[in-house]
């Protein structure tokens, strides 16, 4: 009996020569994004780990010295680690959750019934389109000290206008700034957008029945329904807050006196200018541990406060 | 007979094409080989020679290889796409200038420009000396003459001495600073495409300047002499004098700190701020400092470097800038809004000798070079009066450290500032040395402490501290 039944089910895997040709045609189609992905994900991804564990220079082969690049970075050997990742971690704290709060804001100003609402929704979409380097350029020139187009509105609102990207203190939320300006009308409005598209409006009449206002409503419905959507928003916001680069990279090349020498920056300048690639490859993975780390945190705490409807 | 082709064919077909256009983009590449031919020939020579009036001939018979006619050779050359080298060269070579192209109707000139900077361009040249790629000719912007590191340390450029010597030409055509820069236990490796001193000048606002009533400023100033005048030129929201280009980075600002007399690096690139150089970078910095805080002539330092913009915007009277603003500034970015005036960078006292620093691009030969003899060819050719004089005519090219460029009247016509630059060529000191090519992170450290002193956040005495142990820990550092 259990034999016949082996015999069924074995004959129920084989395929027919029609599945077979029909699964050849599918790998035949998968198999150029498989090559590029092993090619130019997978493959740079193992080596990268290798070298984590080498000297390498480019120029001579790598050089095998365990876990010196680890203990280099980790132990105090390298002066700008910790700052470096102090700072990335400053600049998240504050452009995730100012970043969120604009997105959110904009999408629910978007999702009102508007004249133009077309033409809104694009204007706010443009900035995330334009490059970060035009970005950082123009922003330099508008937060120029001496010159720059923001002084004249200080001064007729009788303030003294912060030195933005030259100075220590201002850098870093000068920085921020740029990042709302760019990135708060973007992908995460248009998702917060889609959230609230989704919201049952159901549940609103049934709360206006019961007579809540705006903010109750919002507060205790929309604001719940969305959590899901918060909580995606969020886990990108981190990850790409901590790997910020390229508006410092240009804006300020990670000055003035280290003040915006991000952990990402600290890795391309080991990487692509002293070509220590073994070390700038063990400060990556670095990096990614950190994320892991806290994305699986957020995960873990997403229980208490993200709220899927039917789940 | 069926007319249409089924979804199946169409994805059957769109299968094989794929996995085609694959292959065919496996394909190896084919690689072009050129192959110079020599052949010994016979040339009889005839040599006269005089003695005490009596002549003698005396005929003898030299064996000389004189090349066949010749295979065509490709020359690659790994340069910057700026105008400056990629721009102008193709153009020189396009133009047949100084008739190098018709003289040399066998090489091809084959450019491989790479856009950006040293940090785009280096992984670029890394990549193909990994791989054993490299063509015959790399660009390189020499840090505190890391370029020699691609001669001794990584053997990706050769020693151009041979064929100096082979061919009897004369490096004396550059001024000895030049050669010295490049040239390392008697082998010589780079060849160069500019060459200029380290901002030396300051230009100044003429019209606002007359407007003040203030002096001409003068070429023999110390910097007190700078100062006083550039206090009384600070005026409302005007500022008198900014340090500019100069900055706090050791690439521009090193002919100042040697002009106090101080050592950036010991000559044998290992220690930094030997003997009294912290006691000379003090005074610097502290000139430095005042002239923010104490003497008010210039605004806390930006990281947006604007002078330029602040210059002409009527914000700024005077700072110091690189050579190559002495054409740009009145031609290109003041047009007529106001004349500009020029003068030297000051010295520490008057008398004193002008210090200086090389700041250039160059060229190098491969050790990959199959044709060794026509790149050093075409490097004579892009350091030669003719190329260099023609460049700066057509916008695009830079003066190259050679004296007779300097003196030249149809060079001066494009670029009267030469005239101003020559003495300081003539006298022109190398960049300083550091021993294991670690020059980017040595400014880097440099940089950041003189930066917190100009902000404000550290004292002299800390910074001056700090820079020596900082910069001592990137020297103490294994090669890079």
């Amino acid at each position: 009996m259990a034999v016949a039944e082996a015999q069924a089910a074995r004959s129920k895997m084989r395929m027919t020569a029609r599945e077979r040709r029909r699964a050849f045609q599918g790998y035949a189609f998968l198999t150029p994004w498989l090559i590029g992905f092993f090619a130019f994900t997978a493959l740079p991804i193992v080596v990268s780990v290798i070298l984590s564990f080498t000297r390498y220079s480019v120029l001579r082969p790598p050089q095998f010295i365990g876990l010196k690049n680890y203990r280099h970075a980790l132990l105090g050997g390298d002066d700008l680690v910790w700052p470096s990742i102090g700072r990335s971690f400053y600049y998240a704290i504050l452009s995730v959750p100012l970043g969120l709060i604009a997105s959110l804001t904009i999408a629910i100003l978007l999702n009102q019934k508007l004249r133009f609402l077309a033409f809104w929704r694009t204007l706010y979409f443009l900035p995330s389109l334009t490059p970060s380097v035009a970005t950082a350029y123009i922003w330099r020139w508008l937060f120029n000290p001496e010159i720059g187009v923001l002084k004249p509105a200080f001064e007729f609102v009788g303030l003294p206008m912060p030195r933005w990207f030259s100075s220590m203190e201002w850098a870093i939320p000068s920085l921020v700034i740029v990042s709302l300006w760019q990135n708060a009308g973007g992908s995460a409005m248009i998702i917060f957008l889609a959230g609230l598209q989704d919201v049952p409006v159901e549940l609103m009449e049934a709360a206006e029945i019961d007579g809540a206002g705006r903010w109750r409503k919002f507060w205790h419905i929309t604001i719940p329904m969305l959590s899901p959507v918060i909580f995606f928003n969020f886990i990108m916001g981190i990850i790409g807050a901590l790997r910020v680069f390229d508006t410092a990279f240009v804006a300020t090349g990670g000055g003035p006196a280290y003040a915006t020498w991000f952990i990402s920056l600290h890795i391309y300048q080991t990487a692509f200018v002293y070509f220590d690639m073994g070390y700038a490859a063990a400060l990556s993975w670095l990096l990614a541990a950190i994320i892991i780390t806290l994305t699986i945190l957020q995960f873990r705490l997403s229980k208490y406060w993200v709220f899927y409807q039917g789940g | 007979m069926k007319s249409k082709m089924t979804r199946r064919e169409l994805l059957k077909l769109a299968g094989i094409g794929s996995a085609g256009a694959i292959l065919a983009a496996c394909k190896p590449k084919v690689v072009e080989v050129t192959k110079i031919v020599e052949k010994p020939v016979e040339k009889v020579v005839t040599q006269v020679v005089e003695k005490e009036k009596v002549v003698t001939k005396v005929v003898e018979k030299v064996v000389v290889k004189t090349p066949a006619p010749r295979e065509k050779v490709v020359l690659r050359i790994h340069t910057n796409q700026g105008d400056q080298w990629y721009g102008w060269m193709k153009e020189a070579w396009e133009r047949n200038v100084g008739g190098w192209r018709s003289e040399h109707p066998y090489i091809e000139l084959k450019f491989e420009p790479v856009a950006g900077w040293t940090n785009d361009y280096f992984p670029k040249i890394f990549a193909h000396v990994a791989a054993g790629t490299l063509g015959d000719i790399v660009w390189f912007p020499p840090r505190h003459r890391n370029h020699i590191s691609w001669g001794i340390e990584y053997n990706i450029v050769r020693d151009l001495m041979p064929m100096v010597e082979a061919t009897n030409y004369d490096l004396s055509q550059f001024f000895p600073g030049v050669v010295a820069s490049s040239s390392w236990e008697g082998k010589f490796f780079w060849m160069p495409i500019t060459s200029e001193p380290s901002c030396p000048v300051i230009a100044y606002n003429k019209d606002l300047v007359e407007e003040m009533g203030l002096p001409e400023p003068q070429n023999d100033w110390d910097y007190m002499e700078l100062t006083d005048w550039a206090m009384k030129a600070t005026k409302g929201d005007v500022w008198g004098y900014h340090v500019g280009h100069m900055g706090p980075h050791p690439i521009s600002c090193t002919p100042q700190y040697r002009q106090f007399g101080a050592k950036m690096v010991s000559d044998d690139g290992k220690t930094a701020l030997p003997g009294n150089s912290p006691e000379a970078v003090k005074k610097v910095l502290q000139w430095r400092y005042d002239l923010i805080y104490k003497y008010k002539t210039m605004p806390k330092p930006d990281v947006q470097f604007n002078v330029a913009d602040m210059f002409v915007a009527g914000k700024l009277v005077s700072f110091t800038i690189w050579p190559v603003f002495i054409n740009r500034l009145p031609k290109v970015i003041v047009g007529d809004k106001f004349r500009v005036g020029f003068f030297y960078t000051p010295l520490d006292k008057k008398g004193s000798k002008r210090r200086s620093m090389l700041n250039e691009h160059v060229h190098g030969v491969t050790t990959f070079s199959k044709h060794p003899e026509e790149a050093f060819e075409y490097l004579k050719w892009h350091s030669s009066l003719e190329f260099c004089v023609q460049g700066l005519l057509s916008g695009k090219g830079a003066p190259v450290g050679r004296p007779d460029l300097f003196e030249d009247q149809r060079a001066l016509t494009i670029f009267p500032g030469l005239k101003l630059l020559k003495p300081i060529m003539e006298e022109i000191e190398p960049d300083f040395f550091v021993a294991n090519f670690r020059g980017e992170e040595f400014d880097r450290e440099w940089s950041a402490q003189t930066q917190l002193l100009l902000l404000d956040k550290q004292g002299t005495d800390e910074t001056v501290n700090n820079i020596k142990a900082n910069c001592q820990a990137v020297l103490d550092k294994e090669p890079a």
